[in-house]
């Protein structure tokens, strides 16, 4: 079986026009434990707009948002029945906002299922992780602007290094790679095997380009992923123009492979996360710090639209 | 068919239901979410003379059914927007109340009076819970005297617009200033802006936001901003004739019908937009609903009507 055969690897070719994002209500296909700490929800979505690897949707995670009192019915003799069903308690107010860590074709083919892959934290992340299979999702996406591959050549490779929650959109990054015949090195990292946010058929693919860090040692190598990219690379004599380095996990993280892939002249795009209020670049909560060329040589941008996807050397790291 | 327009001091409104500022943005982020044609009033994010970057980050953070913001009105200023945001707004065909601020009396008159010359908008919105650089940093909303200095500079400068004075609610008494803004020639009166509060992150035993403290808003403050409509409407802004334009916390066609009731003519919504785009729309369905099964002609007929007994 030739990789891009690989059922896991993203199958649903984008045939949608560069059209705009919008807001749609998906259906759960699957909800279900993939680790120990994370869960991976297959939603599935009529004419869902064009996407790439690194945008992500903003899931609304509450009953019903519809407005009050509403008509929703016109009895016989004229008389108008208000639906007064109420969601006082809404659990999470604000949308959340998840990568896209997937997507493929529906077999019946004009639908789309969005992956995503998430950790229960707070209220937002349980309501999604009691969704059954068939109830409704309202989502709006696709949101930001997604990796870059565009000055990838046919002989690059592309690392990807991904830590814990921080390995889902490099997945979408990775299948998409590996169906065009780019050729990428994956390098996954978590504390412990078991909390590690990988799909058991990727993990039993001989053939699969993935090297696994486990820091106590349960599986692959003992350590952490900047580690065992570090040994890696320390076994390469690669120019840095031949790899492009792309990264998403806990921002210390992200930073080291940062400062690292600079100081070696590779190219490094990263994958920030910030506190969305909107996801829309309305509120101007996600603000992000980069270089500019004039003084005062830094300006704000913001990670729902401007990113999350950020060229290495344009962040300003948060403290320093 | 039900008549849902109203009137802000000669501004004619299709329905009673607009944004509120900073969090719509310009208009054109929510092009590919909801049509904004079909709303009352659009209101612009707050416009400065000069660019402003905001405060550091982080800058939100949620809370019970609300959302705590200091934003630090990061916005394009002026020129920028005179620019490249007006020819997008003419577009939607709706009246453009653009939202001001300055860090003194000087500079909210100097940019109402670039703005009275511009045709596309409407009206002018002083977003007055701003520190006064002059007056020791105090919010210019929290001390009437300075509301009324503010309210006659800009008006002043401000002839061939309706003048919106948006009120903050941390203060004693709404009532205070709002008598202050309209004594100095408001034509209509907004509130509430959000409330003064503050979270804290307890593992590192600081304030959460880079500011230190934020504002309120979202339903959780709905309760309050509808008794100081209430107050205003019925002691102050009513027997003035003066029109007020109500928001905080509306998610809900009934949170809009409160305010309606409690004497407003038009009602904003505002964190509700960022969550739910097409709420703007929902709501005021919700509104001609309402209408509809009470066998009203016209908005209009329940404006400030509540019962007594
Ligand atoms: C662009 C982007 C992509 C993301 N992709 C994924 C993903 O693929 N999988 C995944 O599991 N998570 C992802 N996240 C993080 C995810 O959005 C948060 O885990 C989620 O919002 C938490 O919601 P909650 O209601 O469960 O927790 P809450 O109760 O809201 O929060 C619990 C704790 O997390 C903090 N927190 C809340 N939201 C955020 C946030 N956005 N960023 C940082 N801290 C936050 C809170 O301050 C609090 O301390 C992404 C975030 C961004 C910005
Ligand atoms: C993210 C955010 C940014 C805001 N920016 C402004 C602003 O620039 N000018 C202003 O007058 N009010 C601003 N507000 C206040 C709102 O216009 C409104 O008065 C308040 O949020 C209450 O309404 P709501 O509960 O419907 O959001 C902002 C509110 C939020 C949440
Ligand atoms: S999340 Fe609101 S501007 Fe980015």
């Amino acid at each position: 079986m030739k990789i891009t055969d690989r059922d896991y690897l993203t199958k649903d070719n984008f045939s949608a026009p560069e059209s705009k994002r919008g807001i749609f209500t998906a259906r759960v296909v699957a909800n279900e434990p993939i680790c120990k700490e994370h869960n991976r929800l297959a939603l599935k979505v009529d004419s869902f707009p064009a996407s790439k690897p690194g945008q992500f949707i903003n899931i609304l995670c509450s009953t019903s948002e519809s407005s009050y009192p509403r008509v929703i019915e016109q009895a016989d003799e004229g008389q108008l029945i208000m639906d007064k069903a109420n969601v006082l308690a809404a659990p999470a107010l604000l949308r959340r906002p998840f990568s896209l860590a997937g997507r493929r074709k529906d077999n019946q083919g004009a639908q789309s299922v969005l992956e995503i892959i998430y950790r229960i934290i707070g209220s937002g992340t349980r309501w999604l992780s009691q969704l059954g299979e068939g109830e409704q999702v309202n989502i709006i996406g696709p949101l930001g602007n997604g990796f870059r591959t565009d000055f990838l050549q046919s002989e690059t490779l592309a690392v990807l290094i991904g830590g814990g929650t921080g390995i889902a959109p490099l997945m979408y990054l990775a299948s998409e790679l590996m169906l065009k015949g780019q050729r990428i090195k994956f390098f996954v990292g978590a504390a412990s095997k078991d909390i590690l946010p990988i799909s058991k058929a990727i993990l039993e693919d001989k053939q699969f380009p993935i090297i696994i860090a486990a820091e106590d040692g349960s599986a692959g190598f003992k350590g952490t992923v900047l580690q065992a990219w570090e040994d890696w690379l320390g076994r390469q004599s690669l120019s840095p123009s031949g790899i492009v380095v792309y990264t998403c996990g806990p921002e210390v993280m992200m930073r080291e492979v940062a400062q690292r892939c600079i100081a070696m002249g590779v190219r490094c795009q990263v994958s920030l996360e910030r506190i969305m209020a909107c996801g829309m670049g309305i509120c101007q909560g996600c603000a992000v710090k980069v270089r500019t060329e004039t003084p005062p040589y830094w300006q704000y941008k913001l990670t729902c639209t401007d990113g999350p996807i950020f060229d290495a050397d344009e962040v300003i790291w948060q403290d320093g | 068919m039900v008549d849902l327009s109203v009137d802000i001091a000669g501004m004619k409104l299709a329905n009673p239901i607009m944004t509120a500022s900073g969090t719509a943005g310009y208009a054109d982020e929510l092009a590919d979410f909801v049509n904004l044609k079909q709303i009352g009033a659009f209101v612009t994010k707050t416009i400065t003379l000069e660019p402003r970057a905001g405060n550091a980050y982080p800058r939100v953070i949620e809370t019970a059914s609300g959302l705590v913001n200091a934003v630090g009105l990061a916005n394009i200023g002026l020129d920028a927007f005179l620019a490249e945001k007006i020819p997008i707004l003419s577009e939607l065909g709706l009246p453009i109340i653009v939202s001001v601020a300055g860090k003194t009396v000087e500079e909210y008159r100097a940019i109402t009076e670039r703005l009275d010359s511009v045709d596309a908008i409407s009206a002018v919105e002083l977003n007055i819970s701003c520190p006064n650089v002059s007056e020791g940093g105090i919010q210019f909303g929290m001390d009437a005297r300075q509301v009324a200095k503010v309210t006659a500079a800009a008006r002043q400068a401000c002839n061939r617009k309706v003048l919106i004075v948006k009120l903050s609610p941390n203060v004693t008494d709404i009532t205070t200033p709002a008598r202050a803004a309209i004594e100095a020639g408001a034509d209509a009166i907004s509130l509430i802006n959000t409330l003064n509060a503050m979270v804290i992150d307890i593992e590192q035993r600081k304030p959460f936001l880079a500011n230190r403290t934020g504002g309120l808003s979202g339903p959780a403050i709905h309760p309050v901003a509808l008794y100081m409509v209430y107050q205003v409407c019925s002691s102050v802004a009513g027997p003035a004739g003066v029109p007020v334009i109500a928001m905080g916390g509306v998610r809900t066609a009934r949170d809009a019908i409160e305010f309606l009731l409690a004497g407003a003519t038009a009602v904003a919504i505002g964190t509700a937009t960022m969550i739910n785009p097409t709420c703007l729309i929902e709501v005021c369905d919700g509104i001609r609903d309402y209408l509809l099964e009470h066998n009203y002609k016209s908005v209009r007929e329940i404006i400030g009507t509540l019962q007594d007994d």
